[in-house]
């Protein structure tokens, strides 16, 4: 049965079902019904087990028993992350329509060409042994089956001749399977249905096969685990891979979780099925635990698997790579043996169809279409079509990238460079780690520091690691390995610097990890972001806080016709129309070509192009097109400070009108505060020409009266007369009081402030008044206590105040008047009492304004001029005093003024 | 266009901000269990031939751990869903999600 033509009849049977699968999921997406849900999602990330885990882990595991685990450990640990990481790594990937993980990388720093390329090349260079090793599986484990019945290791066999080598029949077929399956879309961030489709086919042939080799192993050669287990520790050979390695290999062990951690996410085969081909976010919540569910899956059986293999081929004949093979051969499990042969060949072509795939979009996208887009006299742009161009190139990398492979497998042979590629990719793949990591972190991170951190990294690790492995393979001769480069011990690629005791990875990993996240930390913190690296890290940061709307970058004049064309060029006429119609659709427009295209529409038409030739590119495409360079970013930030500056021009007119308005407002006030005053002075004036006219009148009417009448007698006559005199006083009482009003009103008064003796001043204003108060019959009552302190005052004015009030008092008092005065804090408190009707509580405030009069009801006419409480208003006021009326107990009015105490010094000059 | 989010998609956007920040916090936790769990030190306690069932120690404890990972991952990665599935009304105060498929939680 395991003939050699019975084989490879199987095997192209199992790769035409690929086709069909492929060809049916692709046809059913075409259908508008997806075939990539969670499940296919999670399980076409197991393309991370390539043949070099299929068989690899238990060689292995041979070796140093649990030593394997760690490959499969740190994607566990890495997904555990997903919430942070991968989340974040697919919502800016769609947002940004990324193509690859060097498009991912180049779109953070400033969609830089220079990055895009430096990526792609470490890319190719670590990733292309690696599609020749799962060939050179192929091609080996072929090899070792066809021998059967007889089990012998492949290094004792000659290589087949190239024309009956089925891996370059298997690399022609997987070659074709890309290009068909691979470049159906010229939009590279589109998903491969169907590609897809077959991978997560390959993932569960690959598990089962395994798995039915492990249970074969476990339950029909052995008795269960336990049996397995218990043979080797019978046996002194296996008993140590049960124990754990000793303590030297703990770094082994730490660095490789480290790699594999980095590789899940940086593996341009992992980016793309993760990423790139993921359909939903929400696919997420499946395939974070699925996905590490598989890799326990098809870890469980790998010990029993290389213990039992040990076992049977306890002499070593065997290379512990072939035991998923040679276990079944030997036990003459043919149609096992022949699964298992299947379930290696799936998992290398899973790993050569996406590898190939992802290199392939890189190698044109960011390598090639750059170059020839900045390549004038190629005149990319008179071209009417470029899809054509671009799905070429694309495809003629793929053919070149696995022939490569294959070329390479050939030439290397079975050395070493070739069998430790596995691990030594995972090392290259890290290198992008920094970058990835810190660019969704970081805001501040530069393309200076990515660039430098990646080139150190990579640098290092061609000289500890790529170049060391060559010159084992011969490829280079091997005296710098030894001695070091240039003769210099401490060059040496597997001691560098004289670090000793480590493993080759550890060591690697050690100093191109201390060389790339420094360079990238430490140039980073040292050099600046340009505008567009700006923008482009805060979009990626702040992935989740962003809403839709970015910042306009395009400000050029280019017709919705011309940009049509544009597009139409890269994805195709048809393709490129039949997206423009549904952008103007979905916002409600139509499309009319001779419009110049808006901003949003010119970041649509780059981000379209972004998906078809990657992100560097398409902004070199763009900008060719848009006139007036219009991506000049700084030009931007220039627009954005005019802006800013606009602002803070409006902010200071807003504050100048609101300052204006108080203005007005105040205007207001005062014009309000004028009329008011224009009010009162018409009043005053009214009612002093009425006070005024009415003594005059009285005067004017007893003269006219003598006058007319010559005879009248004396008695009256000197009545008369005396009507006259006192009026007249009384006029010029109230013409005198005008005037002091006025003079205190306009501020005119000339006045003469000194410290003053209260009880002396009181006591000359009672002296002054005693006249009337006797007219009146009132008996002045004097209360003042000894030793008054001195106060600041004019003392005439303040005579007049308390002879006013007195006066008042007088003429209000039924027979007593009492004056009386305190010191109070500061202040002097002098008090005028009645015992007269008092003053109405309403008219408390009033009775001070002028030509106020308490009027008493029954009394013919006020005696007073109205103006004198007025007047004594003003002078206490100017004092700096206060005067009010209260009411006596029992009865009376009393006025109240206060006048300030002198300070201290003059108290004290006082008191000498 | 496959990849744009249709209307009726469960939405990580649209999950409760107190069940994301939730997550996040357990993510980290079950992260550092993991480096914990599989720190060379801690797995080197279970070496030497001890066997359990049969099985040596070592491996039964490696295995066990991992499972139990891979399982609280999936119960985060539940919650996740369970909470991208209820109703986005924004007017309704959404305290928590309506299912909680986490019995034995908090």
């Amino acid at each position: 049965m395991l003939q050699s033509w019975a084989v490879v009849v199987v095997s192209f049977a199992y790769l035409c079902l690929l086709f069909a699968i492929a060809y049916w999921g692709d046809a059913r997406a075409d259908r508008g019904r997806g075939v990539i849900g969670p499940y296919v999602y999670a399980l076409s990330m197991a393309v991370y087990c390539t043949s070099w885990t299929y068989y690899g882990s238990v060689g292995r595991a041979a070796q140093d028993g649990i030593g394997f685990l760690p490959i499969y450990l740190g994607p566990t640990l890495a997904f555990v992350l997903w919430w942070f990481i991968i989340k974040k790594i697919i919502r800016i990937s769609h947002r940004h329509r990324i193509t690859s993980i060097a498009d991912f990388i180049s779109s953070r720093y400033g969609k830089s060409t220079l990055l895009s390329g430096l990526v792609t090349v470490i890319a190719v260079v670590a990733i292309m042994p690696y599609i020749s090793l799962q060939l050179k599986a192929i091609s080996t484990s072929f090899t070792v089956l066809i021998q059967y019945p007889e089990v012998t290791t492949p290094a004792s066999l000659e290589p087949l001749p190239l024309l009956s080598d089925t891996a370059l029949y298997v690399a022609l077929i997987l070659a074709a399977f890309t290009i068909l399956f691979g470049t159906r879309h010229i939009d590279a961030s589109e998903h491969h249905q169907g590609m897809v489709a077959a991978i997560a086919f390959e993932s569960i042939i690959k598990l089962l096969a395994f798995l039915a080799v492990g249970v074969y192993a476990t339950f029909v050669l052995h008795d269960g685990f336990g049996d397995v287990f218990a043979g080797a520790a019978g046996d002194p050979n296996r008993a140590p891979l049960l124990t754990v390695p000793d303590a030297g290999s703990y770094a082994q062990w730490m660095s490789m979780t480290v790699m594999a951690m980095a590789a899940i996410i940086c593996l341009p085969r992992q980016f793309q099925v993760t990423v790139v081909e993921n359909v939903r976010e929400s696919h997420l919540t499946k395939a974070v635990w699925l996905f590490p569910l598989y890799l326990l899956a098809i870890n469980i059986f790998v010990l029993p698997i290389a213990f039992t293999g040990l076992g049977m081929f306890a002499d070593g004949s065997i290379d512990a790579d072939t035991f998923v093979l040679t276990v079944p051969m030997a036990g003459g499990q043919e149609g096992l043996a022949l699964f298992a042969f299947i379930g290696g060949l799936s998992a290398a072509t899973g790993m050569v169809i996406v590898a190939a795939i992802a290199l392939s979009t890189m190698v044109c996208n960011d390598l090639i279409m750059p170059v020839l887009l900045r390549t004038p006299w190629l005149k990319l742009d008179r071209r009417p079509d470029l899809s054509g161009l671009l799905l070429g190139i694309r495809r003629a990398a793929i053919v070149v990238v696995i022939l490569l492979g294959y070329v390479y497998f050939r030439s290397i042979g079975d050395s070493y460079a070739l069998v430790s590629i596995g691990l030594m990719s995972f090392a290259a793949a890290a290198q992008f780690a920094p970058a990835i990591i810190g660019g969704i972190f970081w805001r501040n991170a530069t393309k200076a520091g990515a660039v430098t951190g990646i080139v150190l990294g990579f640098l290092i690790w061609l000289y500890v690691l790529f170049l060391p492995s060559l010159a084992r393979s011969g490829w280079l001769p091997g005296g710098f390995v030894v001695h070091g480069a240039f003769g210099i011990e401490l060059l040496r690629p597997y001691a560098l610097f004289g670090l000793e005791g480590l493993d080759h990875m550890s060591h690697a990993l050690l100093w191109t990890m201390l060389a790339n996240i420094g360079a990238y930390i430490g140039v980073s913190l040292l050099t600046r972001q340009s505008a567009l690296e700006h923008v482009q890290a805060v979009a990626f940061v702040d992935a989740f806080r962003q809403t839709r709307a970015r910042p306009r970058l395009w400000r050029g004049t280019v017709t919705v016709a011309n940009l049509l064309d544009l597009v139409g060029r890269y994805v195709g006429r048809d393709r490129a129309a039949l997206v423009f119609y549904a952008y103007f659709r979905q916002r409600g427009g139509t499309l009319e070509p001779d419009r110049l295209a808006d901003s949003p529409l010119v970041e649509f038409a780059e981000r379209m192009l972004a998906g078809a030739i990657g992100g560097a590119s398409a902004r070199v495409v763009i900008a060719s097109v848009v006139q007036g360079e219009a991506l000049d970013l700084d030009k931007v930030m220039e627009i954005l400070d005019e802006a800013t500056q606009i602002r803070e021009y409006s902010h200071r007119l807003e504050q100048k009108s609101r300052e204006l308005e108080a203005t007005t407002a105040e205007l207001r006030a005062a014009n309000e505060r004028l009329k008011e005053l224009d009010r009162l002075k018409d009043d005053f004036l009214a009612t002093v020409s009425h006070e005024l006219r009415t003594p005059l009148t009285s005067i004017r009417s007893f003269s006219e009266i003598l006058s007319d009448n010559p005879d009248i007698d004396q008695d009256q006559r000197s009545e008369f007369l005396d009507i006259i005199i006192k009026e007249s006083i009384r006029l010029t009482r109230l013409i005198n009081q005008i005037l002091d009003l006025a003079k205190l009103e306009a501020g005119r008064m000339d006045w003469q402030i000194a410290d003053l003796d209260p009880a002396e001043v009181i006591g000359d204003s009672v002296a002054a008044v005693r006249g009337l108060l006797q007219e009146c019959g009132v008996e002045p009552q004097v209360h003042l206590p000894p030793g008054l302190p001195p106060v600041v005052a004019d003392r005439d004015r303040l005579i007049q105040v308390v002879v006013n009030l007195m006066s008042n008092a007088a003429k209000n008092a039924a027979g007593r008047v009492t004056v009386a005065a305190a010191a109070r804090g500061d202040r002097l408190e002098v008090s005028v009492t009645d015992d007269g009707p008092g003053v109405p509580e309403a008219l408390h405030e009033v009775i001070f304004e002028k030509f106020r009069q308490a009027g008493r009801s029954g009394a013919a006419k006020p005696t007073g001029t109205g103006l004198g409480l007025a007047i004594c208003r003003q002078i206490v006021q100017h004092f700096g005093g206060r005067i009010w009326v209260e009411n006596a107990p029992g009865g009376g009015a009393r006025f109240c003024f206060t006048v300030p105490l002198a300070a201290e010094p003059a108290m004290a000059a006082q008191a000498e | 266009m496959p990849n744009r989010p249709q209307p009726g998609d469960p939405d990580p956007d649209r999950i409760d901000p107190a069940v994301a920040t939730r997550v996040a916090e357990r993510s980290i936790g079950l992260f550092l269990l993991g480096v914990v769990a599989f720190s060379p030190p801690l797995v080197a306690v279970f070496a030497g031939t001890r066997f359990v069932f049969g099985i040596p120690i070592l491996y039964l404890y490696v295995f066990a751990a991992w499972a139990v990972i891979v399982a609280l991952l999936a119960l985060i990665a539940r919650r996740v869903e369970a909470a991208m599935h209820s109703p986005p009304d924004a007017d309704a105060p959404r305290a928590g999600p309506p299912v909680r498929p986490l019995a034995g939680e908090d």
